[in-house]
């Protein structure tokens, strides 16, 4: 089937209330019968039950009715919730994701699966019984009798059909409405007999809004449903006015009718005298009634809509309830629309792209402007720079912050995995999260998905251990996984923690000999052996199952994190738990800067690695001479000479040995990096100061180039490298251990903490 | 032939042509399918840490592009950099990719039409350049022009080079 527009939207939108429905869903199994978390999952099934109905894709009806009538029953306290009956619901979900899928295929689901599901929950619905399981005041029947005692002083018109007073809204062509398909289901319900064309408040020719809507209807509708599904039909269109008169209404509902529409009413009552509502007498009488009333200065408009219609028992209160709720809930989403615009994400990379070309030509035009203010002194020209440059770096700011969206969609995915892997291996695991509302580049979040799947599901699977086995470790028997984001300079640090039975360095290594993958000669810290775990053709569970264990996955996790210019560590002790931590940059497209030179190179430090720059003392230029390192108030700080690591490293040349450095240069400027704790200087020749910079990857030709985030092209139109700090670290310092060292620290803190409560 | 008309000859694109060029003394042939542009031979950000064949990057309207020093390459000496010095900015694909990269040349010649039945096959001895580079060589008044097999210049296995430098440490650090 060709998808168009409309129909993505219908996609997409019901994707997304799937997603919530699967959270409301774990979250209903926590809480139990929870009504807000109820009439939320039910509202997700009836919306795209309904909207399905306006694109006519009638099997999706199909099933999504079975499912709403269940989930009707459960907020009626018909069916209790029970564990299992959220896993059928669970299925059912992602049946209707299936289906949702395969539109765009003419897939029409599985019936085979489709009938187990229908056969599940029908199940479910016959066993409610007709007891009710929850407390909740049930409607009283006494008021209701009450009620019915005033209504035979009232007259009842003779109908025995439904009258439908419709005006639709003025946007309805723009919103995507298709009248036709509200008939359509309107049919779909019994027989429409009459239905007479409004047209309503139609200008004059030359006024008319050749999108606007200017239709309205009287419709007679033969049926026997309830009120309730009629009004479901409309529940999506754009309606300036509705009236649904249910058969044998009384004359009171019909004057009021008459009093709301903004027709003249003698015409109406013809209407409805045309669509056999009421016969001539009757209307005659209410007009009458009418009036009477008007001349005794009662004014009905004084009478609040819902108001008026339970005092004229034209509807039970729990209706008007329900309505005026929804009214809420439809405000609510109007407002929302007014606050969010969905964009096509490749519409947004366009435009960042913009704004970074704008960025660079606007760097160029401001060392142009400054150029020529210092000979020309031409001062409205030099605030017009400062001005477009001030312009410039809020308009990168907003750009880049469109593409920042929290991480938090992408954690509560995992609430679903674990709940469905630890039933499915019979453990007992509890999903926490902490810093779901950091955000991050769309782009990255986008491909750390499935990474975190990966890690999520070897810490459910390897980690966290079997009930029992837990117990006689003094552990209690619920095994809990952490996720956790937080920013950290420049960086997004997520970290996957649990509190399984840890990793056994030994084991690992007896299995990496086993495996070829190292030698049995090698000797390797705790920390290289853990690091075994991310090479290739390793896996460590003694049986395969199907959540994780083939051995593929993580080098390819590895692999995908340093992709995205991250990297990954892993850390553990052995019965008391595992951490892997992942560490990404905040975004891949426009960082701030900071340019230097070397040998007459411009190269560009990410600004938030940098701690500090300093000029050297003539003591520390002495130490810088003869050692790696240089004292800096009393602590040691690791030094590199960037020139020379550059030029050694061309000639392939081992970088370890101490030599008498070259004064061909007065080297006297040192950048401090500090990445995870690890603080290095990094000796330049010149500091050049902040500059913007786009990043654009190294390319085909030099993408094995480590130590380098990408190019950059400056205001100058020469290119420079930008320096991927975290890398050039690990390259230079080969200081692996310390860096780790202190990541232990961090972890086995924070892991202390965590079982204080 | 001036830069210019040379450039205005390039607008036609043939099969058969190819753009001859000085290098180091050599006449060397290129086919004109693969040209891009020709642009002057201007300031070049150096890279650091790779093969000394990579003369540096250049900012090619908002692209940057390598740059390859054919001379070092192949091992002709060096350059004389001046006025008529040239960067051929060509499209090769690597490993169905298209890559741009520029080769430095002391100057470009002219484009002639060289038919397919006109290359004659490289001999095995005698060239100044390694044979593998060679595509053929195809007859002038004064003796031969080098038509080089820029896809085997500019090929992966070549290019790779740089990444060979990485893959190199990364097997210190284990």
């Amino acid at each position: 089937m060709e998808i168009d527009e409309n129909i993505q939207i219908f996609i997409s939108e019901g994707e997304e209330l799937l997603q919530e429905m699967e959270e409301s869903l774990l979250e209903l199994e926590e809480s139990g019968n929870d009504d807000e978390v109820l009439n939320k999952i039910f509202r997700a099934a009836h919306t795209i039950k309904g909207s399905a109905g306006l694109f006519g894709f009638d099997y999706i009806i199909h099933f999504t009715h079975v499912v709403e009538n269940v989930l009707d029953d459960m907020r009626n306290c018909l069916i209790p919730t029970s564990s299992e009956l959220i896993t059928v619901l669970m299925r059912s979900r992602d049946y209707i994701i299936t289906l949702l899928d395969g539109i765009a295929d003419d897939f029409e689901g599985d019936k085979a699966e489709e009938e187990e599901l229908i056969n599940l929950l029908n199940a479910f619905k016959s066993s409610g019984a007709e007891s009710s399981v929850c407390e909740t005041e049930q409607i009283s029947d006494e008021s209701t009798s009450d009620n019915a005692a005033t209504d035979k002083s009232e007259e009842q018109a003779q109908t025995n059909h439904y009258h439908i007073s419709l005006r639709l809204g003025a946007d309805t062509f723009r919103m995507g409405f298709d009248p036709a398909s509200m008939f359509r289901q309107l049919s779909d319900l019994g027989e429409v007999k009459e239905a007479v064309f409004i047209p309503q408040n139609l200008p004059s020719l030359e006024n008319i809004d050749p999108e606007g809507c200017y239709l309205g209807w009287e419709i007679a509708l033969v049926s026997n449903v309830k009120k309730e599904e009629i009004s479901e039909i409309f529940q999506f269109v754009d309606v300036s006015q509705l009236t649904i008169l249910p058969p044998q209404s009384h004359f009171s509902d019909y004057k009021h009718l008459i009093e709301q529409l903004p027709e003249e009413e003698m015409a109406l009552g013809q209407i409805l005298i045309e669509t056999g509502s009421l016969t001539e007498n009757e209307l005659q009488s209410i007009l009458n009634e009418q009036k009477e009333k008007s001349d005794s200065g009662e004014s009905p408009s004084k009478h609040l809509t819902g108001d008026l219609l339970v005092e004229n028992q034209m509807v039970q209160k729990e209706v008007v309830e329900e309505a005026l709720n929804k009214q809420t809930k439809v405000r609510e989403q109007k407002q929302k629309a007014l606050t969010f615009v969905k964009v096509d994400s490749s519409k947004l990379d366009k435009l960042i792209n913009l704004v970074g070309e704008l960025v660079i030509n606007g760097a160029k035009l401001n060392q142009i402007t400054e150029d020529l203010v210092k000979t020309t002194a031409n001062e409205e020209l030099e605030e017009t720079m400062e001005g477009l440059t001030m312009s410039l770096e809020e308009l990168r700011e907003i750009a880049l912050g469109l593409r920042m969206v929290p991480i938090g969609m992408t954690f509560n995915r995992f609430h679903r995995v674990v709940r469905d892997t630890s039933k499915d291996l019979d453990k007992e695991i509890k999903l926490e999260i902490y810093g779901a509302e950091t955000e991050l580049d769309k782009t990255v979040i986008e491909k750390i998905g499935d990474p975190l799947m990966h890690l999520i599901r070897n810490s459910l699977d390897h980690g966290i251990e079997m009930p029992d086995v837990r117990q006689r470790a003094g552990k209690p028997s619920e095994g809990i996984i952490t996720l956790k984001a937080q920013h950290e300079a420049g960086y997004i640090t997520i970290q996957i923690l649990d509190d399984g039975k840890g990793l056994d360095p030994v084991a690992l290594r007896t299995k990496a000999i086993e495996k070829g993958i190292i030698d049995e000669s090698k000797k390797l810290s705790d920390q290289d052996c853990y690091n075994l775990i991310f090479a290739a053709g390793f896996s460590t569970a003694e049986q395969v199952s199907n959540i994780s264990g083939r051995g593929v996955g993580m080098d390819v996790v590895r692999r995908n994190i340093e992709s995205l210019r991250g990297s990954v560590y892993i850390d553990s002790e052995l019965g008391i738990g595992t951490t892997i931590t992942i560490q990404l940059p905040l975004t891949l497209a426009i960082i701030d800067g900071f340019n230097v030179s070397i040998d007459d190179e411009s190269y560009i430090f990410p600004l938030d690695m940098i701690h500090e720059c300093l000029t050297l003392t003539p003591a520390q230029i002495k130490e810088a001479t003869v050692q790696n390192y240089i004292t800096l108030r009393e602590d040691v700080l690791p030094i590199v000479h960037l020139k020379e690591y550059f030029d050694t490293n061309n000639e392939n040349n081992n970088y370890n040995t101490t030599y008498m450095r070259h004064h061909d240069r007065e080297r006297h400027n040192i950048v401090v990096v500090e990445f995870a704790n690890q603080k290095i200087g990094l000796i330049v020749d010149e500091l050049l100061g902040e500059v913007q910079a786009v990043i654009k990857p190294l390319g085909r030709v030099f993408k094995g180039l480590s130590g380098f985030a990408g190019f950059t092209i400056l205001g100058s139109g020469m290119v420079a490298l930008v320096l991927d700090i975290p890398s050039l670290i690990k390259e230079v310092v080969g200081n692996e251990h310390k860096y780790f060292d202190s990541l232990k620290q961090k972890s086995i803190s924070s892991r202390g903490n965590r079982n204080l409560h | 032939m001036s830069l210019e008309e040379i450039v205005n000859e390039l607008a036609v694109t043939e099969q058969d042509q190819h753009l001859t060029f000085d290098l180091s003394g050599e006449e060397l042939a290129v086919p004109v399918m693969n040209i891009r542009e020709i642009i002057r031979f201007g300031k070049l950000t150096k890279m650091p840490m790779v093969p000394n064949f990579i003369e540096g990057v250049i900012n090619l309207r908002g692209n940057v592009v390598p740059v390859i020093n054919l001379a070092s390459k192949f091992a002709l000496g060096i350059n004389n950099n001046d006025k008529r010095t040239c960067i051929i900015i060509m499209e090769v694909d690597i490993e169905d990719e298209a890559v741009v990269m520029g080769i430095v040349v002391d100057k470009v010649l002219q484009v002639i039409e060289i038919p397919d039945d006109e290359i004659e096959p490289t001999p095995t001895l005698g060239a100044k350049i390694q044979t593998n580079f060679i595509k053929g060589m195809a007859k002038k008044e004064d003796g031969f022009t080098i038509i080089l097999d820029i896809s085997q210049v500019l090929s992966a296995e070549e290019v790779a080079i740089v990444s060979d430098i990485h893959k190199k440490s990364d097997k210190d650090d284990q």
